[in-house]
């Protein structure tokens, strides 16, 4: 799905229309709205683990954030690149949501440090989720902050005061893309998981 | 190259490193699954 998605969008539809490498476009913002997809899913189920206390959910939080951190970092890379072709600089300091999304990619960031500075048992799952919660609270302010702010360097095609502001045959392919991105990261979720499901069977067998 | 496809590959080679990285992980898992069923 992904790779029709990048096909239509790199062959078909081309650079997008009043943006230096609007290529990028296909890919970068998926890429996002995958990686508060996946984060927001972690913060979901900490939230589930401080609910029911089952353990399994302490492992399911940890592999979602993984994932979502290793898309942050790749919307901070891709957005780099895009910024370097539209704005002719790779960061700017100065704009709200680039600097909003690098405190929540720093933030997950420090999720594992404070994790595995743990002993692990039942205490290492509470605060792990509790942390992972607090981190919640970042994804609707780093989606929603520069939106309801004035604009200054990052566009937002898709939504412009409430409606799309790109073609609908343009916005069809960035839907494939996003369901494309949205699977891989399921994909990535799903084997990671079980990987490490398998691996503390394994210690716990050894043990 | 452009930047366009500067970003893809960039994601591509990320996506290529993930799968390494597991493909390795699973194997390292499955022969210790094998030891442990030896034993």
């Amino acid at each position: 799905m992904l790779g029709v998605g990048f096909g239509l969008a790199l062959l078909w539809v081309g650079e997008l229309e009043g943006f230096a490498a609007g290529g990028i476009f296909f890919l970068h913002v998926p890429i996002a709205l995958t990686a508060y997809a996946m984060l927001g899913w972690g913060a979901w189920k900490a939230l589930r683990l401080l609910w029911t206390g089952e353990e399994r959910y302490d492992l399911e939080s940890y592999t979602a954030i993984h994932i979502g951190v290793i898309f942050a970092l790749l919307t901070l890379v891709t957005g780099s690149i895009w910024a370097r072709a539209e704005w002719l600089v790779w960061w700017d300091w100065r704009d709200r949501q680039l600097v909003a999304f690098l405190i929540l990619f720093l933030f997950y960031s420090a999720y594992f440090m404070l994790r595995y500075s743990l002993e692990p048992g039942s205490g290492r799952m509470r605060i792990s989720a509790v942390y992972a919660l607090f981190g919640a609270v970042l994804i609707p302010m780093s989606f929603l902050a520069v939106r309801l702010a004035d604009q200054f360097l990052h566009r937002t095609p898709l939504i412009r005061r409430g409606t799309p502001d790109i073609e609908g045959s343009v916005l069809a392919v960035f839907g494939v893309c996003l369901a494309g991105m949205l699977a891989l990261a399921a994909a990535m979720y799903a084997v990671e998981l079980a990987g490490k499901r398998l691996d503390l069977r394994l210690r716990e067998a050894h043990a | 190259m452009s930047y366009t496809w500067a970003a893809y590959l960039v994601v591509l080679v990320a996506v290529v490193a993930w799968v390494g990285i597991i493909a390795l992980k699973l194997q390292r898992l499955d022969r210790e699954l094998r030891e442990l069923e030896h034993k």
